[in-house]
């Protein structure tokens, strides 16, 4: 089978809601970070790309939401077969997935991925306009507040159920939330960021300024503070603080098989060892990660205990903390190991979580750690909605 | 709006400054500043005859420095060039050709706003009810715009240095004594204002007139003694830098001209705001005054009102109980035995307050609305129509088993607390038909002053039953924390462990007496051994073996304590470590039985046994869900049991010290010294595996 690897992975500063990327085109974003992506490989680089993916999850943000990827195409000036693809917060990650089958097929030699969302841009709907309105109110439904889908309970109670059937005290939950400000500030000071972030020139308002640095974190905050915010739609343990914003922002990576990167003689910044998908019931999203990931070790042979790094995105507190115990397989000890491999320059609680951008970010954040480190392995996994996750395997 | 409002009296050519900034009290911060400035400049164009200070507040005349403001940019710069306008405009005032007076109708006149009364006016006209203090050392700050210089104008070194570190808001009688006070009828008071004011055009500000004489002047020899005593009394904890800094600057101006010594003031007090005690200091007001009552979790709209209690047991908790509720308008009927005993008890509630109606406390009036509240009776009987009942028997759990027994033999449906300080809810209630109804409400002896109330919800204790306590423990002017069960509950298991440290630390060979001097200096308000003889031998080897015989893991009794308490070496009354009032009383070393296998700690190491003993039992009574979150422990742990304030509380503490950097150094001092209760609780691997080091309050 050909060998993938990433020779490239950017991303912008993410936003927090309404914040400073929140009057930007989306589109204008993504080929942003598309275009940062592709210069740091050097000149010349698009006319090696065989094909785009995009993933997104609101398409609703977007002017017109439809072809997101073609559009991006064009505003690049590239020329090649583009697919947009919704798996909610799982979009990224499975686009890249898609290349990655290409490439493993044969047909493709290269590849440009792009995530992109814009949570602030996302507009309140209404289904009754379309046939005018007469006497009464317009129901304007916001599809973001909360997110659930129709016939499901929102994925703030999905996480909470999670946390509680896997035995996660909300003060866990907590811990973590305030963990993930301060590894992020701690990373932040050290400059670990600059290997991924591509600033962005932004206007809100009437001002244009260089948007450079993750506006979400609070790491001067305190887990008292976190503890006294109330719970949201009818969870039990989960509050605006051991959940991650409305965000926006976006990712990008060139991937191609090791033959071509080698040909254009590019610095190979990780091998890709294997990617999946999962499922499981509709509310599995707090644990949907580790089978994931419990998968794709499994088809890798690799041990759990060979993995250096873990990146579970912090869609909740509950994600990491329940994938992370069930890996553990109820070991105390190994679970608090765990725990602090996970995520280890902070997540989406402090970070942000711009939905259909994250699952590129952990990939790129877990691979640049790793080569700080000196190599090693990790994976990452993320989950989205109705129960569907990605994990993806990374040699550094 | 101006925070201070020029009025002229163009008939007696007499201005008033009406003070009114924005928010319920009047405080004084950027505007405040401005405003009182152009007014202090139209008296002085106008040629005015006088100024009268007044506030258009009810309750509050000036109360300090607007905190919020300082806290925005707490750099020493910034609070420097802020003191510096403060004292210029408040010597403008002073310096102005005409007299100047306040007049307060029953507010209240602190920190800043009390500095620049002492400043400005040449005379202070406050009705009965106006309270006046420097209470700045309890925000990590002292008063350092002219307030020790100024204060000990009228009432002497002595009093000033005592008044200033204690940091005492008193009622304005306790002045009366001074010149500078004049306490008039609120009805009379704007006249006897204005008379004075005609009557002393040509007064010299006392602070500038080189022939006043200071009440109580002493040589320069003699002023060093009482700064040397101050030392030594309040200055013994190096991790209070605002009274090192306090003392420093009322020193240095012994030996200085008035406006030299204000200024030096300044040059001790700005630096403190970067400290990091003094943002504990400021963070710990803010969590007693504005967290605090947002701090328990209840459903209030379940609460039954609560206009009339009952209280079981006429001991002093009782006592203290019945007076709380009385004064705060609540009907309290107190049980005992038989009439006589209620009776007699109180008559005792009623002396008390005929102490504190002497000391100006409190009015004859409020002290008799405050006993007719108060009934008395010895039937269970009268509890057929009352919501709510506090038992405040001996702490024996058959007997309280045995009252609530009865109690809800009588009534059914009545809210039973429970005023126990150690034995768990799920006991007490536990042969009871309706364990729902029953609470914990801890409350601290002496009830009248200790401000917190411990509620604990037991295991079955119903969201009613849980409300209703909190709400009458608020109403009764409490601060209401809510815990778990368990046996000790939060505060005592945690005080108890302070002090058994301290008899573990006599053991390991510490001289008794100085374990205490080592508790003070870690900045603990009373040493552990001190506190066995103050809060009773028994209880305390009662509550102790209790803890034992339920936590074996994390209790233990010094042999010391065993040998004390069965010889009666117990206190209140009987021998203990102190005689007299605070002598040592040596007879007590026959009782120590030194532990020779163990080191013997040096001094750094015996304070910080005592500090991380109660932070890491706190932090096991959050391992075991008994204490809820970070804001309860640290508040708790500061206004219940003398936890340090300087470090805002255990999980400050913690904080600060660094999480990974706090369990190291108890697995170093559990291997070294193996007292049970320095095994490190599990709290700190997970917050180290989140990655949390600091930041947990």
């Amino acid at each position: 089978m050909e060998k993938c690897v990433i020779v490239s992975a950017k991303r912008t500063p993410f936003g927090k809601y309404l914040g400073s990327l929140s009057q930007m085109e989306p589109l204008d974003v993504a080929v942003h970070v598309a275009n940062a992506a592709l210069e740091t490989t050097g000149p010349n680089i698009k006319d090696e790309i065989d094909q785009i993916f995009v993933g997104n999850c609101i398409p609703s943000a977007f002017e017109t939401g439809s072809v997101t990827g073609r559009q991006v195409g064009l505003k690049l000036g590239m020329d090649v077969f583009t697919t947009t693809i919704d798996t909610a917060c799982c979009s990224p990650l499975t686009a890249m997935r898609m290349a990655l089958w290409g490439m493993r097929l044969g047909e493709l030699e290269s590849a440009l991925v792009v995530g992109i969302e814009a949570m602030s841009r996302t507009p309140h709907a209404s289904r009754q306009f379309r046939t005018g309105v007469r006497i009464g109110s317009v129901q304007m439904k916001d599809p973001i507040f909360p997110i659930s889908y129709p016939g499901y309970q929102s994925v703030a109670v999905d996480a909470s159920d999670g946390a509680e059937k896997y035995n996660i005290s909300k003060r866990m939950l907590d811990n973590f939330a305030m963990g993930s400000h301060l590894k992020w500030s701690k990373a932040y000071k050290e400059g670990k960021f600059n290997d991924e972030l591509a600033p962005i020139m932004v206007k809100k308002g009437r001002s244009k300024y260089l948007f450079s640095n993750d506006e979400m974190p609070r790491p001067s905050g305190s887990i008292s503070a976190i503890e006294m915010l109330p719970t949201v739609f009818g969870a039990k343990t989960t509050t605006a603080g051991n959940a991650p914003g409305l965000n926006d922002g976006a990712s990008a990576m060139i991937i191609m098989t090791e033959t071509k990167a080698k040909a254009l003689g590019l610095t190979i910044l990780g091998t890709i060892l294997d990617q999946t998908g999962a499922t499981d019931m509709p509310y599995g999203i707090s644990w949907i990660p580790a089978k994931a990931i419990k998968k794709i070790l499994k088809r890798t042979k690799i041990d759990l205990d060979s993995i250096d790094l873990i990146e579970i995105n912090e869609a909740f507190a509950a994600m990491p903390l329940v994938s992370t115990k069930i890996l553990a397989e109820d070991d105390e000890k190994k679970w608090y190991d765990l725990i602090s491999k996970t995520n280890v320059n902070g997540g989406a609680i402090a970070i942000g979580h711009p939905v259909g951008a994250s699952g590129l970010r952990i990939t790129m954040s877990m691979m640049y750690e790793l080569k700080r480190r000196g190599g090693g392995t990790g994976v990452a996994a993320i989950c989205g909605g109705l129960t569907q996750g990605e994990a993806i395997l990374v040699k550094v | 709006m101006p925070e201070v409002t020029y009025q002229l009296n163009t008939d007696k050519n007499i201005a008033t400054f009406m003070i009114d900034s924005a928010g319920p009290v009047n405080t004084i911060g950027e505007a405040f500043i401005k405003d009182f400035a152009l007014a202090t400049l139209k008296a002085n164009k106008d040629r005015v005859k006088g100024v009268i200070l007044a506030s258009a507040k009810k309750k509050s005349f000036l109360d300090g420095a607007n905190l919020m403001e300082i806290i925005k940019n707490p750099s020493p710069m910034n609070l420097k060039y802020t003191v510096l306008q403060l004292q210029e405009i408040m010597a403008n005032l002073a310096k102005s050709p005409f007299p100047v007076v306040a007049v307060l109708t029953g507010q209240t006149a602190l920190g800043g706003g009390l500095e620049t009364l002492l400043w400005t006016c040449d005379q202070i006209f406050a009705a009965p009810g106006s309270k006046m203090g420097l209470p700045e050392v309890n925000i990590g700050l002292f008063p350092g715009s002219g307030g020790p210089e100024t204060l000990k104008r009228i009432v002497g070194l002595k009093k000033a240095v005592k008044m200033v570190l204690r940091g005492q808001i008193l009622p304005v009688e306790a002045y009366s004594a001074t010149k500078a006070v004049t306490i008039t009828a609120k009805d009379k008071i704007w006249a006897d204002a204005e008379t004075f004011l005609a009557a002393n055009q040509n007064i010299i500000n006392r602070n500038y007139d080189p022939d006043y004489h200071e009440p109580e002047k002493m040589s320069l020899e003699e002023e060093k003694v009482v700064i040397k005593k101050a030392r030594a009394t309040f200055g013994i904890c190096p991790d209070k830098p605002y009274i090192t800094a306090a003392i420093n600057a009322i020193e240095e101006g012994l030996e200085l001209p008035f406006e030299e010594a204000v200024h030096n003031e300044i040059k001790h007090f700005a630096p403190l705001i970067a400290h990091p005690n003094v943002k504990n200091k400021i963070d710990l007001f803010f969590l007693s005054t504005s967290i605090a009552p947002r701090l328990a979790t209840v459903n209030l709209k379940k609460a039954l009102k609560v206009p009339e209690l009952a209280i079981i047991g006429a001991g002093l908790m009782g006592q203290g109980i019945a007076q709380v509720c009385a004064s705060k308008g609540i009907k309290a009927l107190l049980i005992d035995i038989d009439l006589k005993t209620a009776q007699a008890a109180k008559t005792r509630i009623s002396q008390e307050l005929t102490v504190l109606t002497q000391k100006g406390r409190m009015s004859s009036k409020q002290q008799e609305n405050i006993l007719a509240n108060i009934s008395v009776s010895d039937s269970y009987d009268d509890l057929k129509e009352i919501p709510m009942v506090i038992e405040a028997v001996f702490e024996d759990l058959k007997l309280k088993q045995n009252i609530l027994k009865q109690v809800q033999a009588i009534n059914p449906e009545i809210v039973f607390a429970s005023n126990t300080s150690t034995i768990p809810m799920e006991e007490i209630s536990a042969k009871s038909d309706r364990p729902e109804l029953v609470v914990g409400m801890h409350y601290f002896s002496p009830v009248p002053l200790m401000p917190l109330l411990e509620v604990i919800e037991g295991p079955r204790t119903s969201p009613a039953a849980l409300a209703t306590a909190v709400a009458s423990g608020r109403q009764q002017g409490k601060t209401c924390v809510v815990v778990g069960d368990g046996p000790g509950f939060y505060t005592s298991r945690t005080f108890g462990v302070y002090v058994i440290t301290g008899f573990y630390l006599a053991e390991m060979g510490i001289d008794p007496w100085k374990v205490d001097r080592l508790a003070l200096e870690a900045g603990f308000p009373q040493g552990p051994l001190n506190i066995y003889g103050t809060a009773g031998g028994n209880v305390i080897h009662h509550a102790g073996s209790y803890m034992k015989e339920k936590r074996p893991e994390l209790m233990t009794i010094p042999k010391t304590l065993e040998k004390m308490f069965e010889a009666g070496y117990i206190g209140a009354g009987k021998p203990c470590f102190y005689k007299n009032g605070g002598q040592p009383d040596e007879s007590a070393m026959q009782f120590v039985v030194l532990n020779k296998s163990l080191p013997q700690p040096d001094d750094d190491e015996a304070k910080e046994m005592l500090l991380l003993g109660m932070v890491n039992q706190a932090f096991h009574c959050l391992d075991e869900g008994v204490i809820k979150n970070y804001y309860s422990m640290d508040l708790a742990s500061v206004i219940g049991i003398g936890f340090p304030d300087c470090w805002h509380g255990p999980a400050r503490y913690v904080s600060l010290k660094g999480v990974k950097a706090t369990l190291s150094r108890l697995e170093e001092l559990y291997e070294k010294y193996k007292v049970p209760f320095l095994k490190p609780a599990k709290e700190y691997e997970r917050l180290i595996a989140c990655g949390v080091d600091k930041g947990l309050v």
